[in-house]
């Protein structure tokens, strides 16, 4: 299919036209558009997987299922909102935070690429490829995260660059270990490294190799994941990262990885029969909770915190997944979405405080409420959500990955699981909550005058389609994305969640 | 007496195993090694191993495409990225000199219990690969494993560079030994990853080098480029 190559093309062109010597307003315009334009072609794919199940493009290259769907609309939403948002940051920071006009074009064009390697990752088939993309993921943001230049950034790109490289050389054993049993149970095949070829033998695969490639694949892309233990890089990215790309890398970069553990599960689980990967994912999963919820209660900065959430999130969604049961499936990869969408309206949030109140201490950002009205009820609103508090979206995915957990008899994870979330809620409410409510500080100034950069509108503008989302969705599952959730959760358990579970409320809500 | 074909396949399979030695041996090597500029020329002589093991498969198997992913690994891994690393070297103004966090006997003492563990971890591996390069297999993890040992245990961030491209080597060896090399388009991407970044590393070593120098003009970069950030 063309659409493929098309959804491919248009960040890859948009990176190139990044360059040309055009003034840097009208790249950053260019950006968006090209993002939005992205974002329609992802849409416009939706009805067509929906209808034929997958599509395929390039001789079994290229190959988008429900599952893959699901992501690409994910990262080209992302991407438009953090684009969006890019432009009015940049022109709301003084000249020398923001470098040269020169600087900047490399930024917009990174920036697409980086985007269109993320796509790459979720539309290829072949495994090898997803590899090399979710590599590429790697070195196309790493001078986004040292953008700024200085000490600290260049030493968090450093890290970033270096733990994330390594660690990923585990997850291509895993992959060479899944061709090889291909390999040496059918002969050599061209197609022997893609997904579907693998699923089609998945029986006839060597066990242990199986295992063992599971074993590296998590690892490996795990530490891209940023799973305890290997999460070593992500607070440091996280916080030093200029805030658009912040969002980008926990909205969504963390999802590519995981979407690569996914891809490895399925293929494990049919291969081997039962639910080998479970127990591993959820030991993971509840590391990661576990000691993201040590390190929220401590943090000064604001960013890192939103980092060592971002763990947190990746753990429940891996818990999720570990559960296993097409109700806790569809709870984690709702989730998915969730959290890319929150974290995107507190990172955003994040970065016009920063803007207003030139600094990232948490101590030192109190009384936004009363400061900048807007943004202040973005923080509230995203960090009420963030924490779990119903109405909002991400109260429903971890409602439904717990009960689900209930279902399926794993009572004490299940327990586990919300006494941790009960004390994140706490952490993060005692955090966030002096920055939205209390007394604005003295030397901020109501008017924002004293700068020569005034704070662009476009800053505010950003916030609202992720704050509608999280809003809305805690209601109403709007019917094609119901049903891309539903396939994809097919595609992982074989099955969709029944009538019964819970979902069946939302199913209702969602139909009328 | 064996029959002919028999002894050559022998012969083509000790040829393999003993590159594949030498590889190791390298990496040994590099843990042993005081010098950064040495590390990174025992790194262009093992890359130049390993292209010699990739014709030798290659030959061997007649799996024709290896001959290409040898040629690419002379030029970049063997020769491009070594002349990046030396520019590097001679660039950062610091005592050109490793700084193990572990001495050095103890170091290649661990290195030793690496290559068990590889040993260890390759045998239920082994029956799924082709037998003609079966045990290298070990040895293509336990370069793995020591190159991740480089990584952490040294605190130049030089040595940092040689170490992952001392893991990269390593899998290429390990993914030549269990299924003589992975789809031509795949290997392409790897090799054009490892020299992206491989770039990039050097980029960013210069950035880090001239942000300490501005921000502390007094001080010898010394501390700044000596520690693990």
């Amino acid at each position: 299919m063309t659409i493929l190559m098309v959804l491919l093309g248009i960040p890859v062109v948009a990176a190139v036209l990044s360059l040309l010597p055009l003034p840097i307003t009208i790249i950053g315009r260019l950006t968006v558009f090209a993002m939005l334009a992205t974002l329609v072609t992802a849409g416009g794919m939706v009805p067509h997987v929906l209808a034929q199940g997958t599509l395929e493009g390039l001789h079994h290259f290229l190959r988008v299922d429900a599952l893959s769907c699901l992501m690409v609309v994910l990262i080209s939403l992302t991407s438009f909102l953090a684009s969006f948002y890019s432009v009015g940051y940049w022109e709301s920071q003084p000249r020398e935070e923001r470098g040269s006009d020169r600087k900047l074009r490399g930024y917009y064009a990174l920036y697409s690429l980086f985007v269109a390697s993320m796509l790459l990752v979720c539309i290829t088939d072949n495994l090898g490829v997803l590899w090399v993309a979710l590599e590429a993921t790697t070195l196309a943001s790493a001078f986004l995260v040292g953008y700024y230049n200085k000490e600290v950034s260049l030493q968090a790109a450093w890290r970033y660059l270096i733990i994330c490289s390594v660690g990923i050389s585990f997850a291509l054993i895993g992959v060479v270990l899944a061709f090889a049993s291909a390999v040496s149970a059918a002969g050599f095949h061209e197609d022997a490294l893609n997904w579907s070829y693998l699923m089609s033998m998945a029986d006839q695969l060597d066990q242990t190799a199986l295992k063992l490639a599971f074993g590296f694949a998590v690892v490996g892309f795990g530490t891209k994941a940023g799973l305890v233990p290997m999460h070593g890089w992500l607070p440091d990215a996280h916080s030093e990262a200029p805030t658009p790309v912040s969002a980008l890398l926990s909205g969504v970069l963390l999802k590519c990885a995981l979407y690569a553990i996914i891809r490895f599960s399925i293929l494990v689980n049919h291969g081997i029969g039962d639910h080998f990967s479970g127990s591993i994912l959820m030991a993971f999963g509840f590391l990661s909770v576990g000691v993201a919820a040590l390190y929220i209660f401590g943090q000064t900065h604001i960013k890192r915190l939103l980092g060592y959430s971002s763990v947190e999130h990746i753990g429940i969604i891996t818990i999720g997944l570990g559960f296993g049961s097409p109700l806790a499936v569809f709870g984690a990869l709702f989730h998915m979405w969730n959290h890319a969408m929150t974290k995107s309206l507190l990172f955003f949030t994040a970065g016009n405080l920063s803007l207003r109140y030139h600094t990232m201490i948490i101590e030192k950002i109190t009384g936004s409420l009363r400061l900048t009205t807007g943004t202040g009820v973005a923080l509230l609103v995203g960090g009420l959500a963030l924490s779990g508090t119903p109405p909002f979206s991400i109260f429903i995915s971890e409602f439904l990955i717990v009960s689900a957990g209930i279902q399926s008899d794993h009572w004490v994870p299940s327990l586990l699981l919300i006494v941790l979330l009960v004390m994140i809620f706490a952490a993060l409410f005692n955090q966030l909550s002096p920055m939205a409510l209390g007394a604005p500080p003295e030397d901020v100034s109501h008017h924002d005058t004293s700068t020569s950069s005034p704070i662009s509108s476009l800053t505010a503008w950003a916030l609202v389609i992720p704050a509608l989302f999280i809003i809305l969705m805690g209601w109403v599952i709007p019917g094609p994305l119901f049903e891309l959730l539903s396939e994809g959760t097919r595609i992982i358990t074989g099955d969709v969640p029944v009538e019964t579970s819970p979902i069946s409320l939302l199913r209702h809500v969602g139909h009328e | 007496m064996p029959p002919l074909a028999e002894l050559i396949h022998d012969v083509e399979a000790q040829a393999i195993n003993v590159c594949a030695m030498f590889l190791l041996l390298t990496s040994f090597a590099i843990v042993a090694q005081r010098s950064l500029a040495s590390c990174v020329s025992l790194y262009a002589l093992q890359s130049f191993f390993l292209g010699l093991t990739a014709m030798v498969v290659a030959d061997a198997s007649g799996v024709h495409h290896l001959y290409f992913a040898a040629a690419l690994n002379f030029l970049i891994k063997a020769w491009l990225i070594p002349r990046i690393l030396h520019r590097v070297v001679e660039r950062v103004n610091v005592k050109r000199e490793v700084e193990p966090l572990v001495n050095i006997p103890s170091s290649l003492l661990i290195c030793g219990g690496l290559m068990i563990l590889a040993l260890y971890l390759s045998q239920p591996i082994k029956q799924i690969g082709p037998l003609l390069t079966n045990d290298s297999l070990a040895l293509g993890l336990a370069i793995v494993f020591i190159g991740c040992f480089i990584m952490v245990s040294r605190r130049k961030l030089v040595t940092q560079i040689v170490g992952f491209l001392t893991v990269e080597n390593g899998l290429f060896l390990v993914a030549t030994a269990i299924t003589y090399g992975m789809p031509f388009i795949v290997e392409l991407g790897v090799f054009f990853d490892i020299l992206v970044a491989a770039l990039i590393f050097g980029v960013l070593l210069h950035r880090i080098q001239d942000t300490f120098e501005s921000a502390h003009p007094t001080e010898s970069t010394e501390e700044q480029l000596g520690s693990t950030p």
